[in-house]
């Protein structure tokens, strides 16, 4: 029994908590000062990275200090990276938000609460070394984002999302406390690694652990939206707030592929385990699976946002070619995969909620017809964005799905790769439309009540220079990479 | 003596679950809640752990199906509604689900049998047990629980709030709103 807590451990955690009570505060005491959440709540979060930075061991090898709240937070380089790539999320959307809340007329404080404590969320899930935390923290975050789903309570179609999303959510909710009961019924542990020794130690297949974990995945895979759990994106994107679904399409599947490794790697652990390789199989699956629904499916959307939504499901299955066969290797791949998809998916969802004035309604792309020329700047981000989310050489979108597909024929799965490489390049074709349609059609739509505000630029900049210049020179990148999933 | 209360017990359970799921009325659904709640409880008293049986009746089947039956006179919810009911087509779809569901659950409990694991001692199923583990080991889900209500109220809030201004406010005065080029016209507006 451990009694020694080491509370700065969570101090970007606390920070961002705490913030998100004053904003709560300040709502409350100083509704003039609004305007100003914004810029509070991006400080709030960078000040967690820097927390971040600051508790993280990262030049000495530490997995977690042993003994700290009975070692149930890791805190270690692999965590930190995962942290910052949160938290670049995080700030990227609160960024999009401030124009689209104005123009709406629904600027409040919770919304910023409700988005830095999804934030926390989100981090404590990634450190968690156990289910039950896990499975709060998932809680935690669902919480928030079923209410900044039906943030826009004037339009119907935000609240069809929300309740589509909740009632989904809530039923996977159940499905992942079920699966966490099974596997501490088999196992007698929740812990990652007592599960993985457990699973070891057992000469046998063990089918109630397996079902347990087939539950787990079908959660995760729900908050990531592979392929046969996807069905909630398309309309919850569509009707959620657009600089709100710059977060849900990226933050979360961020932590979950973290959760999904993990839970991954308990199983493999043992290496002797007999059904381990069953797992290679079915994960394989769902990546061939959302490859496919979702490059498919993506081909036929006229509605923007929902495009990216099958799009999203596609880029799961790319993501989830890198933990096929799980081991350390794999997590740089998932890593530098997740970063290029939280910049060219929150930059594309920024720039769509800046371009589309009326949310209630569908977000065509044909309706982008000639902007490339009217807003060059944003244009631009998008056409970048666009072109990373295709795969195009010189962007972090490319250099991602190179990892991955590299990692995959390392792995010896040649079959898959290809599939992936054939997939990505159906997946040109709906980027590319976008980018047609921005500088090759003339214009057929005037803008109207578009409100355009710096903090929105600035996000929309931000991703696509990021995308840019990161997939320009990768290297510092990559070695850091390297060095933070390495130490063990 | 233990077994044949165990077997009445679970029996209940299960088929005063079926009627919450199977039921038109929702006050009638709600009640045999109490009763799948209750068993429960009794359920728990038998493996050894008196205080979540008592929390079992005392939270759930005391204050939360309360709040059920509230909520359901608040909404006067009487039955569910002739549109809601039809659920021919649902039924085709549910059924086999269910039924492979079933099978793939029965069929892993039949084959894996029950693990072997130590039950759990006396002293960590007893009120002071539980504290410790809670406040010690267990202290940092502890905290989470206590952020993730406060995500609740705040949420629930958030979400049962009146539209501000109504429709009203869909006409915003639209004085920094832009219209033609990329610049906002005028920046101030509270």
């Amino acid at each position: 029994m451990s009694t020694h807590f080491d509370w700065m451990l969570l101090l970007p955690e606390l920070v961002l908590t705490a913030a998100g009570v004053v904003i709560l505060l300040l709502e409350a005491i100083a509704p003039s000062l609004r305007r100003s959440f914004t810029a509070l709540a991006v400080l709030a979060t960078l000040g967690a990275g820097y927390a971040a930075y600051y508790v993280t061991p990262l030049h000495h090898v530490v997995a977690s200090r042993a003994g700290t709240f009975n070692g149930l937070i890791e805190t270690s380089p692999l965590t930190f990276a995962f942290t910052l790539v949160v938290l670049l999320s995080t700030v990227l959307s609160l960024l999009a938000s401030q124009s689209y809340l104005r123009r709406e007329g629904i600027l409040a404080g919770e919304y910023h609460a409700l988005l830095l404590w999804c934030a926390v969320g989100l981090l404590l899930m990634l450190r968690a070394t156990e289910l039950l935390t896990v499975f709060l923290a998932l809680e935690t975050l669902s919480l928030c984002l079923y209410c900044l789903a039906a943030f826009h309570r004037r339009i119907s179609i935000s609240s069809e999302a929300a309740i589509k999303y909740f009632l989904m959510g809530a039923f996977v909710s159940a499905f992942a406390l079920y699966g966490i009961a099974l596997v501490y019924g088999a196992t007698g542990s929740t812990r990652f690694l007592g599960i993985g020794r457990a699973l070891a130690a057992q000469p046998f297949t063990n089918v109630l652990a397996s079902l347990g974990f087939l539950f787990l995945v079908a959660a995760f895979g729900f908050k990531m939206s592979i392929a046969p759990f996807h069905a909630w994106s398309p309309d919850t994107y569509q009707g959620a707030p657009s600089p709100f679904v710059a977060f849900l399409s990226v933050a979360p599947k961020v932590a979950s592929a973290l959760v999904l490794y993990r839970l991954l790697e308990a199983v493999v652990q043992g290496g002797t385990a007999p059904n381990s390789h069953k797992w290679s199989t079915a994960v394989a699956f769902l990546s061939v699976a959302s490859m496919l629904v979702g490059n498919f499916l993506a081909l036929v959307q006229r509605d923007v946002k929902r495009m990216l939504a099958y799009s999203g499901v596609a880029h799961m299955g790319y993501l989830l070619l890198a933990l096929v066969v799980v081991d350390r290797a794999s997590l740089m791949p998932v890593l530098v995969y997740l970063l290029a998809y939280v910049l060219m998916n929150a930059g594309a969802f920024t720039v769509v909620s800046l371009l589309y004035s009326r949310p209630g309604e569908q977000h065509l792309i044909a309706d982008l017809a000639g902007w490339g020329y009217r807003y060059p700047l944003l244009g631009g981000c998008l056409a970048v964005c666009m072109l990373s989310l295709g795969g195009i050489p010189p962007t972090l979108g490319f250099l991602g799905k190179y990892v991955v597909f590299l990692n995959a024929v390392g792995d010896g799965l040649v079959g898959l790769a290809v599939i992936g490489v054939l997939a990505s390049l159906v997946g040109v074709f709906y980027y590319l439309r976008v980018v047609y349609y921005l500088y090759m059609k003339p214009e057929t739509r005037q803008p109207e009540g578009l409100l355009i505000d710096v903090w929105g630029r600035t996000a929309a900049v931000l991703a696509a220079l990021g995308t840019l210049a990161l997939g320009l020179w990768p290297t510092g990148l990559l070695q850091w990479l390297m060095q933070a999933t390495a130490v063990k | 003596m233990e077994t044949l209360i165990f077997l009445i017990f679970a029996a209940l359970a299960v088929a005063s679950s079926l009627v919450v799921v199977a039921h038109r009325s929702p006050v009638y659904a709600t009640m045999s809640l109490v009763v799948t709640l209750f068993s429960v409880a009794v359920l728990f008293v038998l493996l050894g752990a008196p205080f979540l049986g008592a929390l079992q009746i005392l939270i759930y089947a005391g204050a939360i199906v309360v709040l059920f039956l509230f909520v359901i006179m608040l909404l006067n919810l009487q039955k569910a509604s002739a549109a809601a009911g039809r659920r021919g087509g649902q039924l085709w779809v549910a059924l086999p689900g269910a039924l492979l569901f079933v099978g793939m659950v029965g069929l892993v409990f039949w084959r894996a049998g029950a693990p072997a694991l130590q039950p759990l001692t006396a002293d960590l199923v007893s009120l002071k047990g539980l504290a410790t583990a809670l406040f010690s080991d267990y202290l940092l889900p502890f905290e989470i629980v206590g952020l993730l209500l406060l995500v609740a109220v705040i949420g629930a809030t958030v979400a049962a709030r009146r539209a501000p201004d109504g429709e009203a406010s869909r006409l915003l005065p639209r004085e920094d709103f832009v219209g033609a080029g990329d610049e906002p016209r005028k920046e101030a507006r509270s």
